[in-house]
């Protein structure tokens, strides 16, 4: 794979991981969120996302805040020379929705971007948003009743007082996704946060409920743009 | 930019170019089409702002047997308008992006305003033809900076205001005026289209795709503008331009 996603841990205060992009244009990934807030810096070319079924365009010398939790489909652009950096943030810092603003053309490589500027890019962009924080807990509780058991969907359902199909169609409305969906895109973060704790993929994939490590790296590249392997050696 | 978003561009420009042909307010369309295909609010501005440059332009070239001489008057309008309109889009690039978000709905909201008051202003620049209090060079040059600083920043109604400022400056045939409004909306696009292409503001691949329907629409509302009624444009503008001050209030203010 010539093109992937490079991911390195930051072991700085306030900063969980950091990921950088450079190539022509970029990837086209599924569908999948986040249990960290994301920051999305583009030096240059542009990002694009599709987000509660809007296009979202990130043009260079701008940053956006995806919140931790909202369903974000990265969709591939064709900009020449695109170069990203990619931020996540402790969840406790969030706004409600994405946000774009403008950062600046002060860098010409990510390596220029010290976690004093990407935390003041973060505070600049929650200052401005109106945080909502009621819409945030539903979203939370279905998530938590989703993933906190591995009871079958119309259990939870059940215990909810909600047919299958009703509970099917919240799910769908608040977190984007059908249950199943969800699921596997928490097993996916959960793989990704023990892989980054340094726990061998072969593991990773069995903790995080992956029938093989062939499937959890399958989807894995699909989801975060890069193989299990190389995200875990990085 | 996906399929469907081009096809949203393109729509949007060729709607723009036709309006633009028969009523003018073509921004109250195209802008929040270029917001629609997920730009930032200031990078949406800016290439709306080259998308829908060649409208004023055009129209200048087809009235410019109608132009004023060139006095030393309609001279130094020119470069106020052109000084105006380079300031206007200076401002909107320094600010931050949260200082020109708030603002929107309330522009899109101004400029629905003034179009809907458009026929009131227009009858009434008829009315002061035989008006002949004709203000000093310097303060007409400063009511019409003012206005090119607005235009250069946001656009949408520029046409409507300079050609309510014109005919309190230069009570003269309403022909005249037109020519001389398209003239210096010209100037003002120039000047700030110019400044956002040099600044990197603008997207092309959106720009160019509503620039390419902007065109259609213009060469189709040539023909169009015998068949489709003039109010009849107008009423959906201020209907758009309604619907969208309140769909940006509830996005911005909310």
């Amino acid at each position: 794979m010539t093109n992937a996603w490079t991911y390195r841990r930051a072991d700085r205060a306030g900063i969980v991981e950091l990921a950088s992009w450079r190539g022509a244009g970029s990837l086209g990934l599924r569908p999948h969120f986040h249990d960290e807030a994301q920051i999305v810096l583009v030096l240059s070319g542009s990002r694009a996302f599709r987000i509660n079924g809007a296009t979202v365009t990130v043009p260079a010398g701008h940053a956006a805040l995806i919140p931790a939790g909202l369903l974000h489909a990265p969709i591939p652009t064709a900009d020449a020379e695109t170069v990203c950096l990619n931020a996540y943030l402790p969840a406790s810092r969030a706004c409600s929705s994405l946000r774009v603003m403008r950062a600046g053309n002060r860098w010409r490589s990510v390596d220029e971007i010290s976690a004093e500027h990407i935390r003041e890019i973060a505070d600049d962009i929650l200052s401005q948003a109106p945080s909502s924080p009621a819409g945030y807990t539903d979203r939370a509780k279905l998530g938590v009743a989703l993933t906190e058991s591995a009871e079958p969907i119309g259990d939870i359902a059940a215990g909810l007082g909600r047919s299958r199909e009703g509970f099917s169609r919240l799910v769908r409305r608040e977190l984007g996704v059908a249950p199943h969906a969800f699921r596997l895109l928490a097993r996916l973060n959960l793989a990704r946060q023990l892989l980054r704790a340094g726990e061998p993929i072969a593991a990773a994939a069995a903790d995080a409920g992956f029938s093989d490590q062939s499937h959890l790296t399958r989807l894995f590249r699909g989801t975060f743009g890069t193989t299990p392997g190389v995200y875990w050696r990085d | 930019m996906d399929v469907q978003t081009s096809l949203l561009l393109v729509a949007a420009g060729v709607a723009g170019g036709i309006i633009n042909a028969l009523a003018g307010g073509a921004t109250l369309i195209t802008f929040p089409a270029m917001l629609a295909a997920g730009l930032p609010a200031v990078i949406a501005n800016a290439s709306n702002a080259v998308a829908i440059s060649p409208g004023h332009l055009i129209a200048a070239l087809a009235d410019r047997g109608k132009l004023p001489p060139p006095t030393r008057r309609t001279i130094s309008f020119v470069a106020v308008c052109t000084l105006g309109g380079a300031v206007g889009a200076g401002v909107l690039l320094l600010l931050p992006e949260r200082l020109f978000v708030l603002p929107v709905p309330g522009l899109i909201a101004f400029a629905t305003l003034l179009f809907a008051c458009a026929p009131q202003i227009q009858r009434w620049t008829i009315g002061r033809h035989e008006a002949a209090a004709l203000p000093s060079t310097g303060a007409s040059g400063a009511v019409l900076g003012l206005a090119c600083v607005y235009g250069g920043f946001f656009g949408a109604g520029l046409g409507v205001i300079l050609t309510a400022v014109l005919s309190i400056t230069e009570p003269n045939d309403i022909r005249a005026i037109k020519a001389l409004k398209n003239l210096l909306a010209t100037c003002v696009s120039l000047a700030a289209t110019l400044i956002f292409i040099v600044q990197g503001a603008v997207r092309w691949p959106e720009a160019s795709a509503m620039l390419l329907g902007a065109i259609i629409g213009g060469y189709a509302g040539g023909y169009l503008i015998r068949i489709l009624p003039g109010h009849i444009v107008r009423q959906f503008v201020i209907a758009a331009g309604a619907v969208m001050t309140a769909i940006y209030a509830a996005r911005y203010w909310f």
